[in-house]
């Protein structure tokens, strides 16, 4: 298991699209939140923070989905999840380090990401209007909103599972991360829906730039498991019979 | 040791309604060349995919080294080393950085065997040049070199040849030889070059329409494809009458060649030509090639 995710990793850090994709979801929230803060006026050093992480969620939208593709067909289509096979590896191996590279590479990307416009914020703005002491309203948030995109991103993972077109899984992924946001946005405005909302990541997402309270921190990340282990679960009962091409 | 590397029993794999493997058995053993012939969508591929994992079989077992529960199969394809179809490999990586990185797949990352590896498939030379600029014959020698990585004792390799120049097939011919030869790996080629196979293989396996109409040995095969003598003497009518005094029975003569029918070896009609002082001029055996074996089953088969 330690050397196939080595191989998995290997083989992401040694792509263009690792690097191509990740400047551009490292810099464009920042980029958009500099020219924000730009030409807005009394913005706290808080706020610019959590407008930082709402341009972050917005570039995995659209960038995220096309990671997956790339990551998950790609590696179908150019036949080494074959290879892995062939070498006497269990597919859920396989699989699990495949997931766990994705998953570190969002993780990459996020905790990059959001400490670049987090320090963009709070240099330009100052450590000004926080309500709660810094290491729970930025650094606990900031690592819970990590959190919550990983599992959040993982829709777009289980999606290119099913898909083994690279240009399909792509298009899907991006699709179904927007529908995602904009559902679980409309859903807002029903008090009762929040309340099913808050056990999913995508509504996580939005919850946790609101509310850091231990029990929103509880739920989000048991959202967040379970979103993991169902992702795991429902990939692993396409792939553990699944026809090889 | 067991002497039986590979079992395959009642193996059915069924695309559809359509029936790709129907009830094939079959058995590889250790230490020798297998030839797996079949003709386009003759189940050649669906079986090797089957022993390497890749497809989900219906009915049957596959064995691999005495295992066939799912979890020591794939154990056991840690000691088998595989080509199929065409070499997988990253085109902007080098020859070496691929085997690097193959490596890993087996938990292996020892970078001092990449080197003797890739020399030993002649390609040494360029093994720092990226794989992009690899012709078709270098990138299935690489190929042989990953399914080499993990030091296999047996080798599955499907059309390995494919693509190659006459050259490219001596030299992979050379090396799967010594494989087999110096190494002890056993090892099982599909291919549709019947003459190349010919020159290589120990064993047959021949299938047609999913299922085995033939297994045979190199020297079953020789004896099946001996169909006569031919032999031209200074006086062919004496040598005919000594055959049939020597107890031979189905001879054909005319003016010019004998053609012997009977189940005897040339040494033999030669020693007796010698005994009665009769000169031979020539002296063969006429043979079918293994195509023409082939073609000929196949007639049979359909």
């Amino acid at each position: 298991m330690g050397s196939l995710y080595k191989w998995e990793m290997k083989q992401t850090l040694t792509s263009k699209y690792f690097w191509i994709l990740g400047a551009a979801i490292v810099t464009l929230p920042s980029a958009l939140l500099f020219l924000t803060l730009l030409f807005s006026e009394g913005m706290t050093g808080y706020n610019a923070f959590l407008e930082g992480l709402s341009n972050y969620n917005a570039f995995v939208i659209f960038l995220i989905g096309v990671f997956a593709g790339i990551h998950v067909t790609g590696s179908f289509e150019s036949r080494k999840i074959q290879a892995a096979v062939m070498a006497g590896n269990s597919r859920f191996k396989i699989l699990m380090a495949k997931f766990l590279s994705f998953m570190t590479t969002v993780a990459i990307y996020s905790v990059v990401a959001i400490a670049l416009s987090t320090s963009i914020s709070f240099t330009m703005q100052g450590v000004t209007g926080l309500d709660e002491s810094f290491a729970r309203a930025v650094i606990a948030r900031a690592a819970v909103y990590v959190v919550v995109e990983m599992a959040y991103s993982a829709l777009s993972f289980l999606a290119s599972m099913f898909i083994r077109h690279q240009g399909g899984a792509i298009g899907f992924n991006f699709g179904l991360m927007l529908m995602a946001n904009i559902i679980a946005q409309l859903l807002f405005n029903f008090e009762w829906a929040v309340d099913v909302l808050k056990f999913t990541s995508v509504g996580q997402t939005m919850l946790v730039l609101g509310d850091i309270s231990n029990s929103n921190i509880l739920m989000a990340l048991s959202a967040s498991v379970m979103t993991f282990a169902a992702v795991v679960a429902l990939s692993y009962v396409k792939f553990r019979r699944e026809e090889l091409k | 040791m067991s002497d039986t590397i590979l079992k395959i029993s009642n193996l059915t794999k069924t695309y559809g309604v359509k029936k790709v493997l129907d009830n094939v058995s079959f058995e590889i053993k250790r230490g020798r060349i297998y030839g797996f012939i079949g003709e386009n969508g003759a189940g050649k591929t669906t079986a090797i995919r089957a022993i390497t994992g890749l497809s989900p079989i219906d009915h049957g077992t596959v064995e691999l080294f005495g295992k066939s529960d799912k979890n020591g199969l794939t154990e056991a394809r840690k000691k088998m080393g595989c080509l199929v179809e065409k070499p997988i490999l990253a085109l902007n990586k080098t020859a070496r950085e691929n085997l690097l990185s193959h490596q890993l797949l087996y938990g292996n990352d020892d970078k001092t065997k990449i080197d003797k590896i890739l020399t030993r498939v002649g390609l040494g030379d360029v093994k720092n040049k990226k794989v992009a600029d690899f012709s078709l014959g270098m990138k299935q020698r690489l190929g042989i070199a990953q399914s080499l990585i993990n030091n296999p004792e047996f080798l599955i390799l499907d059309e390995p040849v494919n693509g190659l120049d006459p050259m490219g097939m001596v030299d992979v011919r050379e090396l799967l030889l010594s494989l087999c030869r110096d190494d002890g790996i056993t090892i099982v080629i599909s291919s549709h070059i019947l003459a190349e196979l010919y020159q290589l293989a120990t064993d047959y396996i021949i299938i047609s329409h999913g299922r085995i109409i033939s297994t045979l040995s190199k020297d079953e095969l020789d004896d099946l494809c001996t169909t006569h003598i031919v032999m031209e003497t200074e006086h062919n009518d004496e040598a005919y009458r000594i055959l049939t005094t020597n107890g031979l029975s189905t001879i054909d003569c005319d003016n010019d060649t004998i053609r012997i029918y009977d189940n005897v070896g040339t040494r033999d009609v030669a020693q007796l030509m010698s005994d009665n002082k009769i000169l031979v001029t020539h002296l063969a055996k006429h043979e079918r090639t293994l195509e023409e074996y082939y073609i000929e089953l196949l007639g049979r088969g359909a």
